[in-house]
């Protein structure tokens, strides 16, 4: 009576070949993500950055605080990126607003996915005038200006990056609340989580293994967006001097005092802060959209 | 195989369901997906429900499994009335009663490993012993290698992935396996081998089957009884034999002419020159 | 009605996905007025065939071969040509309506859209006609289902709305993508039967695809199967069905012979073909089946031609040998005798 189940599979289960499929494998994922430009470039940028902040907390070429007489200096080999007013090696200080800036992005990204994910979940299980709620209320944040909160709010309790961060963190939490929600419907209607549901999950396991391990991808990218958004914002505030008081290196900060004083006799000293701003937004979003193809192909917009 | 008297294993008397969609501003919308359906299953049935698209099959099948509740009549798990508040007897019923869904690449988590899949429902339900070897066991009953349970879902093809959520839906030892629409999503030539490792495994471990599908052809090798609804009520609940040879309701007869049968030509000439073909 | 003119042919298509082979060396013709039908499972290469006919392979398939319909080739035909003969001369009917079917346009708009972009016609000419057309496919109060949009419908009036849109123009061949598969059994008994009708008052032919062989063989005259992208078996249905020569087709007659109400459970389980359907790029070499084969043998790792007269296979050990006529002869194309026999690859 078995016989038609004698030979159920005359050939090894063949790993992903099929066209378009996603493998959630790790070696399959950083092959994808090699051959993905976006995703190489942005964690090429996004990888110095880290590199150069990581290192400064060790070393840099000079002290970013460190006064010398060489002030003004234009690009030499002493100083490749030159000296500022008061003799402060650029490269150094540089080096160490990169600590500001990522500091910056990874806190208001945590504030905003600490609120906004679990208040995506919520929305997402509870159907109905709760549901409904929480996602007016995270509407209502978004129309918030986020400036204006951070002005407010240093104002209110003194200005540093912290405050700063805080304000930018919650004007971004519909950002994860919206994504969390929508990618949480889409798996709550699966049919696997259907059939979790039929073996007797409860709804935090279910939220828990299936999911949390779904989103992931969406939150990763949206991370990554966040992270340049926030930098943007932060480099911002600190040149409305809103951040950290001077003699911090924030980038914000060194841009507002080479503008403001210098533009016209050194322009490269308002230059270098502007490539590191751009160039490092840039960096997160590329590595943000170079993920999202390389995660999920299904997230791209169709052509 | 079945018993003629004894409590039903699951019974549905008299259930209705209705499906209210609230708009906020407008007015609510009503539909009726079953009404005053009575069916009893036996320990040891194999029964075929059979209905096209809005006859309530499915949502009967979510009622057997507890995963909604009907807004009149009742279902009973031997003998008992099935309540949505009774944990225990809620955990009972699940452990009892599992459920293969129709599209084998949605009902498998793309993130987990078959392996894991087929071991969750172990520990939803608490289910002591060792579960790698419970994983082992059940991919061997559905004819799959061990090998199959460090593969992800993508990388298996439509009937492997069915015969997975197959081993999931067995881990439990259940008594009775709901398959709602189990091979509809397969080609034809897979669905053979699906129904077979169904039809072998209900014999090798004594299970009760419920089989929903719109397809007569597919439940006939399956199913010793069979239950047609339309709109939601039920119009035929007969032995298969007798349903296949002699359906008494015309909807019956209808499904049953339908079906596509290999050499026997649409009944059609057309107007002008018949020909000389037989098609 | 088959008049025994070429109306399709196609010849030595092959179509890549990258250097993964999909279609390999397809060769097949389809005579004015024939019902053909082409059988597979997923991953046979039916539908990506069929697209390759009418121009629509997706991005990252690229087809080479050629095909050539009322004569015309058309591969390396222009864009411009090709939208000229899509929806008019050779139309095609998709699985999935609701896919097929632009959500946000009224169903008479989108068929009348194909009326006026092809005959030219006028507003409210189109419009007498789409109601016309929605008559004759079987739709209720066609006036009304003018105005309805997609979403209104039920699965079953889409693909009838699929189906007008598909003989607006009287088209010489319809390419009929499993446009069943997803539908009721009475509604697909309704559809396939409608389908029949309009194709043989149109005059036009018919490509039918679909893995289930009750389906085809109850509309068809002629089948085609087709296993990891190459064409196995090819003759007429009776033939097929009553002596089928490849094991596949074997196989696939014997399984939907026993999935049928009219089945015998005494007689044991269900008839199988062992195994499964070899991934996309991972093909055995020599015959693609051979994996699954109970007859296969060394000479297998040869590809086997596609050889006989009506009645073709490609295989090296076929189930039931062909009588007389010799094995490998070479074979004429469209003869008066032969219905659409295509040429040995």
């Amino acid at each position: 009576m078995s016989a038609a189940l004698a030979s159920p599979l005359d050939q090894p289960v063949a790993p992903s070949a099929r066209p378009g499929a996603i493998s959630p494998e790790r070696a399959t994922v950083l092959a994808r993500a090699a051959r993905n430009p976006s995703a190489l470039i942005g964690a090429l940028v996004v990888g110095t950055v880290v590199a150069a902040a990581l290192v400064s907390l060790v070393w840099t070429p000079y002290g970013p605080v460190t006064l010398s007489s060489h002030v003004l200096a234009g690009p030499s080999l002493a100083h490749p990126l030159g000296t500022d007013e008061y003799g402060r090696d650029v490269l150094s200080r540089l080096m160490a607003g990169a600590r500001v800036t990522l500091y910056s992005g990874v806190f208001a990204v945590v504030v905003a996915s600490l609120v906004g994910v679990p208040a995506g979940l919520a929305a997402a299980e509870l159907t109905g005038l709760a549901g409904e709620g929480i996602m007016r209320a995270a509407d209502l944040l978004f129309a918030f200006p986020a400036l204006l909160a951070a002005i407010t709010l240093a104002a209110a309790l003194g200005s540093s990056t912290t405050t700063a961060m805080l304000a930018i963190g919650i004007a971004s939490v519909p950002y994860f609340a919206r994504v969390t929600r929508s990618g949480a419907l889409g798996v709550l209607s699966s049919e696997y989580v259907l059939a979790a549901r039929a073996y007797g999950r409860s709804r935090t396991a279910i939220v828990r293994r299936h999911v949390l391990p779904n989103i992931a991808p969406l939150l990763l990218v949206q991370t990554s967006l966040l992270f340049s958004v926030a930098i943007l914002a932060g480099a911002a505030l600190s040149y409305l001097g809103l951040g950290t008081p001077p003699p911090s290196s924030a980038w914000g900060l060194m841009l507002e005092d080479a503008q403001h004083n210098f533009l016209a006799t050194d322009p490269l000293l308002s230059l270098w802060p502007t490539l590191a701003i751009a160039i490092t937004i840039l960096g997160f979003n590329l590595l943000g959209d170079g993920m999202r193809d390389v995660l999920d192909p299904k997230l791209r917009a169709r052509s | 195989m079945s018993q003629a008297g004894g409590v039903p294993l699951l019974e549905a008397v008299d259930v209705g369901k209705i499906y209210r969609s609230r708009h906020l501003l407008g007015r609510p919308v009503e539909a009726r997906a079953l009404e005053g359906v009575s069916i009893a299953v036996r320990p040891g049935d194999r029964l075929a429900i059979v209905g096209e698209s809005g006859s309530g099959k499915s949502t009967l099948a979510r009622l057997f499994v507890a995963l909604e509740q009907p807004t009149s009549g009742q279902v009973r798990f031997e003998g008992v009335p099935v309540n949505a508040r009774d944990r225990r007897g809620l955990v009972d019923l699940r452990r009892a009663v599992q459920i293969v869904f129709q599209d084998p690449a949605g009902s498998l988590d793309p993130r987990m490993r078959t392996g894991e899949s087929i071991a969750e429902p172990l520990r939803a339900l608490r289910v002591t012993g060792d579960h790698g070897a419970r994983v082992n066991e059940l991919l061997a009953a559905v004819g799959l290698p061990a090998s199959t349970a460090k593969r992800y879902p993508h990388e298996l093809s439509g009937g492997q992935r069915q015969r997975v959520a197959i081993a999931r839906a067995l881990a439990p030892h259940p008594r009775l396996l709901v398959a709602d629409e189990a091979v509809s999503a397969l080609d034809v030539s897979v669905r053979a081998q699906v129904l077979n490792v169904i039809d072998d495994l209900v014999e090798r471990y004594g299970l009760t089957l419920v089989f929903i599908s719109h397809d007569l052809a597919v439940v006939r090798h399956v199913c010793t009884r069979v239950a047609v609804l339309y709109r939601g009520r039920l119009v035929e609940d007969a032995p298969a034999q007798q349903l296949y040879e002699s359906p008494s309701h015309p909807y019956t007869r209808a499904l049953l002419q339908a079906v596509p049968r290999l050499g026997r030509p649409f009944a059609y000439q057309p107007a002008a020159t018949a020909g000389q073909k037989a098609w | 009605m088959s008049t025994g003119t070429a109306l399709l042919e196609v010849s030595g298509l092959c179509v890549d996905l990258g250097r993964i082979p999909v279609v390999s060396d397809v060769s097949f013709t389809v005579t004015a007025g024939e019902r053909v039908g082409l059988i597979g499972e997923s991953g046979s290469g039916k539908s990506v065939t069929a697209l390759a006919v009418i121009g629509l392979l997706p991005e990252g398939m690229s087809a080479r071969g050629q095909v050539r319909l009322e004569g015309e080739p058309l591969f390396g035909a222009p864009e411009r040509r090709m939208s000229e003969l899509r929806g008019n001369r050779v139309t095609m009917v998709f699985q999935e309506p609701m896919s097929a079917l632009n959500p946000l346009m009224r169903v008479g708009r989108q068929v009348a859209e194909v009326l006026r972009v092809h005959r030219g016609m006028a507003r409210r000419a189109a419009r007498a006609r789409v109601v016309e057309l929605f008559a004759r496919v079987g739709l209720e109060e066609p006036e009304q289902q003018l105005r309805a949009f997609p979403h209104q419908l039920s699965g079953g009036q889409r693909q009838r709305v699929m189906l007008a849109m598909a003989i607006a123009c009287g088209p010489a061949i319809v390419l009929a993508d499993e446009p069943t598969t997803a539908l009721d059994v009475t509604v697909q008994a309704q559809v396939l039967r409608e389908l029949r009708q309009l194709v043989d008052e149109e005059g036009s032919s018919l490509l039918l695809i679909s893995h289930d062989l009750a389906v085809v063989a109850s509309l068809c005259e002629r089948l085609l199967v087709m296993y990891g992208g190459r064409v196995v078996e090819s003759g007429a249905t009776s033939e097929l069905l009553s002596r089928p020569r490849h094991p596949y087709t074997a196989g696939l007659v014997a399984t939907s012979a026993a999935v049928s109400p009219d089945h015998d459970r005494a007689a044991g389980p269900l008839p199988v073909i062992a195994g499964t359907v070899p991934e996309l790029g991972s093909f055995p070499s020599g015959c693609v089946f051979r994996g699954r084969c109970d007859r296969a043998s060394e000479v297998c790792q040869r590809l086997p031609d596609l050889a006989g007269d009506d009645h073709q296979v490609a295989c090296w050990h076929p189930v039931n040998p062909a009588p007389a006529t010799p094995p490998r002869a070479a074979v004429q194309a469209g003869g008066p005798a032969s219905i659409g026999a295509g040429s040995a690859s």
